[in-house]
């Protein structure tokens, strides 16, 4: 057993032991290294300031990562590149010279969070286009540029000359036996996995870390006990089996987004615009699941798909909407963890809508899903699903059954929309109003129709 | 742990004196909450104010400490609500801007005015949020500092500084090269400034003082919330006869600032009677300051959307009410313009847009299921500029040295400041090079109120200028035959390995000319007809800013008010809980400003003008122009898509409901 963790700063290795483990990669670069290249500004990846390139195995890609809300034991075996690690000696890289040649930073505080994210782009394209560019910086903010200048520098740069992060530090820390150091437990059996966490209450399973991070840095969360499932190679798997995707619990958002993208269209469009680049390397869809809020934006389609979850290993399954209990209460046993979920893919019509304040980026207000089984021409039978209108993802059993043997019509869903407004008890928060979660509720299925049906028409 | 100091065992401190308000032109003391000094006894005056400070060897042994201070508190009522206190707004000015105006008798013409719009808009708490917090470190050496600060106004630090501490400006060494942003709100002292030069007296160390996203919500200033009241009367024809622009804004007792509403509505439109008056309301919050464009922005989205109101009323085409009302001299103090270019503008920017293709029904242009609509709106802002002083220095090989003391947020001083020297001086740019952002350096004003340029400008072309002069003058040649290829030759015929003038800039007492920056926003928007969220689809935006000494930097500054803009109609609002007197959403995960995909097609055009009257360089400023109007422009847009509306800022789906 290991009792420090390992991994790479710009080519060379360092070993981190004890309570430093718990500390932020932002800080362990600046004060640990005095890598100042690296921005803090929002301390919640909301801003993109403090991205790093991250690869974790040598099958992967360098890819961007918010540094202030992952901790140094999330990183054991990783090999990590900062803006410090981007200049090819004395020579800027191409990236950094195509910022300068179109103005692309003016305060330059969000500028090597830019440099970064960009360089992350030409790692895997040497051509990207505009849509790439936008995507791949959408969890970059900038208060002085107005963007356009930096979206042109990102799509100035000369990729195929571009010297790639890969190729430079080609090297990983050898890092697959178990870690234990301080409270921090990384073992390598599911079954010791298990075992450490019924043996240390109020342990916290931290993944990507995208919520514990910012429960850390904004609430001074200091858990009893940290598991990471990161060297149960197990968990590593995604594949498709029978029309199911099984998805292990190392699965980030990204790789699930990647995959998905021809075999369930309809969600990778929601996770496309689910977050930045920068949470969905780094945030797991079963993180997603676990952490249960009712606007987590994939759970309408799991539930509308009836995806299931896998408890330690296969012991135990649950159908999803089963494993929430309440606001943040799960069946899930002291001795249980999700190892897996199964998701279905979907081929009956199928529509989901996430809306927020912001276009992109932005915590959901409300979210639904709407699945249903046509039988010539009529709806046999639907299922609707409705995030940010209560405690919980909620189904929606009256307004579905009100549909049921129904042939779909503008008239049927205007009136649809009305039970469903009544099937709801949304808050009022900061991200919207109670007034408009219930019109959204009600509204939106009549808008389901229009893109349902009459857009083909 | 070093040490915890509060107003128990803090050491006493001057009050410093305040030689001009709004930190403008000399270097004035700018203690933003001037009738408060920090750790001076234990009264509280809003909640958010510093009332402790730790000090330890590491970050994570201060915040461990901070969490150990027991407080114990003595409560008394507060006033937090600007609409339940709104009965006690006294009127409140600033020096640019005083708190009332009038000419005529406006509210009789108004009274008979043939058409009339008579609303109230309001605008909400927003907060700066620079990408880069507010921080320093402070080394004090005996009875000298050594001040690394974030700040736009480095040379009123150190007075501030100076004057609080009781040691001479001379021994403290203010220096702010690189700033991560600021727009306005480094532009004051602020307590944690005065806090963190403390603490490293205190404890004999150097101290490194930051403030936390969280807690530069509640310690470094906010655009007030404001209502506002606009009263237009107009003929028949659309011609106005009378403007009233007056309200309130979130003000309180520890600092004198007021959002100064009605600046722009003495000079954008032409009215034979017109008053405004801009009052604070006192309450037991946060200190408001000036953040870009300040009353412009917020006074400008009123004034524009009473606009758009009248344009419907007198069924005449938006546009062509502004060119009927277009003010051909300052419509108040009736002075000349120094140079105006608002009609280019407006032509411009129209016939890029295509704002004749607009049909003016509201709720008559639809794209599929989105409601689309056209608006616009005109920009003004003052062009000023304060003494400023610079060095010009050349060497025998032919290298220059400009040194000016002078800020770069970004808006591109050293850029611009090197081109200029490099041309007046007529030398290659690699050759010249640029020093600022330090108290050593000659004195410069604060950097705001889109005035850098013009001062700092005009103080390095003058020393340009000057230097050329004296070199010339060593061979007693005229300074304008004198081959630049000969500097160097010249030089070294006198034996001379180096030659240096200073400069000292200053704007003339009494201006004979009115001198403003004017623009248009023409806006295209979709809004959804389900889940009413408003996209801006486009802008196109014209500025006439005087002379325009970098294209680039110029229209990098026009994008980023334009964003701004957006972020102000759209996104921007600090959610205030009146139970507690505290902001809520105090992060960049709540408190929300445009991400790229918000920001689609920008179109900035820069309307050259020749100014020979505003200062010696020609140039107005344009890094807040770009900002006013905007956000009236989206919400005219947004009626004219939907037939709603929305006099209250942001523009959120709830108010489209």
């Amino acid at each position: 057993m290991r009792d420090h963790i390992l991994f790479h700063v710009n080519g060379r290795e360092h070993q981190v032991r004890a309570a430093e483990v718990f500390t932020t990669l932002s800080n362990y670069l600046r004060y640990g290294l005095c890598a100042t290249g690296t921005k803090v500004v929002c301390e919640e990846g909301d801003c993109g300031a403090c991205t790093v390139l991250v690869r974790r195995a040598a099958t992967e890609e360098y890819r961007p990562i918010n540094s202030c809300i992952q901790a140094l034991h999330q990183l054991d075996g990783m090999s990590i590149v900062t803006v410090e690690g981007l200049r090819d000696g004395e020579n800027l890289s191409a990236v950094q010279e195509a910022m300068v040649a179109c103005h692309g930073a003016q305060c330059g505080y969000c500028t090597p969070g830019f440099v970064v994210a960009m360089t992350a782009l030409y790692e895997k394209h040497d051509r990207v286009d505009e849509k790439q560019v936008r995507d791949g910086l959408t969890g970059n903010l900038c208060r002085c540029t107005g963007y356009e200048p930096i979206i042109k520098a990102a799509l100035a740069v000369d990729g195929a000359s571009a010297a790639k992060m890969r190729d430079r530090y080609p090297d990983l820390p050898e890092a697959g036996d178990a870690v234990q150091t301080d409270r921090f437990f990384a073992p390598s059996t599911l079954d010791d996995a298990i075992a450490w966490k019924r043996d240390h209450p109020g342990c916290t399973i931290v993944q990507g870390g995208t919520d514990v991070g910012v429960w850390v840095n904004k609430r001074a969360f200091n858990a009893p006990a940290v598991l990471s499932l990161t060297k149960l190679r197990e968990l590593d798997e995604l594949r498709e089996e029978d029309g199911v995707i099984v998805a292990g619990a190392n699965v980030t958002l990204a790789a699930f987004e990647r995959f998905i993208e021809h075999r369930i269209p309809e969600l990778f469009r929601i996770l496309n615009i689910f977050g930045a680049p920068q949470i969905k390397n780094a945030g797991t869809l079963i993180g997603n699941i676990a952490n249960g809020s009712p606007i987590g934006d994939t759970l309408p389609y799991l539930i509308v798909a009836d995806a299931e979850l896998e408890l330690n290993g296969g012991a135990r399954r649950v159908v999803i909407s089963d494993f929430y209990k309440g606001y943040k209460q799960f069946d899930l046993g002291s001795d249980e963890l999700i190892t897996r979920v199964r998701v279905p893919i979907i081929r009956d019509t199928l529509k989901l809508y996430k809306v927020s304040r912001r276009r992109d980026l932005d915590i959901s207000a409300f979210t639904a899903a709407f699945r249903l089984v046509m039988n010539d021409g009529a709806i046999e039978s639907s299922r609707i699903a409705y995030g940010g209108v209560g405690p919980l993802v909620l189904r929606l059993p009256k307004t579905e059954a009100f549909l049921a043997g129904k042939r779909p019509s503008l008239e049927l869903f205007t009136e649809a929309g009305a039970i469903a407004r009544s099937e709801v008890a949304p808050i009022t928060d900061v991200r919207g109003s109670k007034e408009y979660r219930l019109q959204l509720a009600e509204n939106i299925l009549p808008r389901f129709w229009y893109d349902a049906f009459e857009v083909q028409r | 742990m070093l040490a915890v100091l509060s107003h128990v065992n803090a050491p006493k401190l001057q009050k410093p004196q305040r030689t001009q308000g709004g930190g403008g032109g000399e270097a004035s003391s700018n203690l933003a909450e001037t009738n408060y000094i920090p750790f001076s006894d234990g009264t509280i005056h809003y909640l958010g104010q510093h009332i402790a400070v730790v000090v330890a060897d590491t970050l994570e042994h201060a915040v461990r400490g901070a969490a150990l201070v027991r407080v114990t508190y003595d409560p008394k009522p507060a006033k937090t609500s600007l609409d339940e206190h709104r009965a006690s707004a006294k009127e409140k000015g600033t020096q640019q801007s005083p708190a009332s105006f009038a000419k005529g008798d406006a509210d009789a013409a108004f009274a008979s005015a043939p058409l009339k719009v008579d609303q109230i808009y309001r605008t909400p708490y927003e907060h700066h949020n620079p990408m880069e917090a507010h921080g320093l470190i402070a080394s004090w050496e005996g009875d000298y500092l050594t001040l690394y600060d974030s700040s736009q106004n480095i040379f009123s630090v150190r007075r501030t500084i100076s004057q609080m501490f009781g040691v001479p400006p001379e021994n403290i060494h203010v220096l702010s090269q690189y700033i991560g942003g600021a727009f306005g709100s480094k532009g004051s002292v602020w307590p944690h400034v005065v806090i963190g030069v403390m603490a490293a007296r205190e404890v004999k160390r150097p101290v490194k003082l930051m403030v936390t996203r969280k807690q530069l919500f509640f310690t470094n200033g906010h655009r007030p919330a404001t209502e506002q009241r606009v009263a237009l009367g107009a003929n028949a024809d659309g011609k106005l006869v009378s403007i009233i622009h007056e309200g309130f804004g979130q003000s309180n007792n520890v600092c004198t600032f007021v959002e100064a509403f009605t600046a722009s509505t003495k000079v954008i439109y032409d009215s034979p009677n017109m008053r405004g008056v801009h009052r604070g309301v006192d309450l037991d919050l946060p200190s408001g300051t000036y953040m870009r464009a300040p009353g412009d922005s917020t006074g400008m989205f009123a004034l524009d959307s009473a606009m758009d109101e009248l344009a419907y009323t007198a069924k005449i085409d938006p546009l062509q009410l502004r060119l009927i009302n277009h003010a051909d001299r300052d419509p108040l103090t009736g002075k000349e313009w120094s140079s105006k270019s608002l009609k280019e503008c407006y032509a411009q920017a129209a016939e890029r847009f295509g704002w004749s293709r607009r049909t003016p029904e509201p709720r008559s242009m639809r794209d599929g299921r989105d409601l689309i609509g056209c608006g616009m709106a005109s920009a003004n802002r003052p062009s000023h500029r304060a003494p400023a002083s610079a060095r010009a220095l050349m060497r025998s090989d032919g290298t220059v040295l400009i040194r000016s003391g002078s800020h770069d947020m970004g808006m591109g001083t050293l850029t611009v400041m090197t081109q200029l020297a490099a041309e007046t001086l007529d030398v290659p740019i690699e050759r010249v090079r640029m020093e600022l952002g330090d108290t050593n350096l000659p004195q410069t004003p604060i950097a705001a109120g889109s005035m850098t340029a013009a001062s700092v400008g005009s103080a390095v072309f003058g020393a340009a200028t000057e230097l050329r002069k004296k070199i010339a003058a060593l061979d007693g040649v005229d300074p304008a035959t004198l081959d630049p290829a000969t500097y160097t030759a010249v030089l070294r015929r006198h034996y001379l390995n180096e030659i240096e003038v200073q400069f000292n800039a200053k704007p003339p007492e009494e201006d004979p000319y009115s001198s403003h920056a004017f623009g248009a926003h023409f806006v295209e928007v979709a809004v959804d007809a389900d889940i009413p969220v408003v996209r801006v689809r486009r802008v196109v935006s014209a500025f006439a800013g005087g002379r325009i000494l970098n294209a680039k930097t110029a229209r990098s500054q026009g994008l980023g008010g334009i964003v701004w803009g957006i972020g102000m109609a759209l996104l921007e609002q600090t959610h205030l809980d009146t139970k507690l007197g505290s902001f809520t959403n105090v992060n960049f995960g709540e408190y929300l400003v445009p991400v790229n995909p918000d920001i689609r097609q920008l179109e900035v055009i820069l309307v050259e003008e020749n100014d020979p009257h505003v200062n010696p360089i020609g140039v107005k400023g344009i890094g807040e122009v770009s900002m006013v109007g905007v956000a009236g422009a989206i919400a005219n847009a947004v009626f004219h898509a939907t037939g709603k509306r929305v006099r209250e800022l942001p523009i959120t789906v709830e108010k489209l409901l």
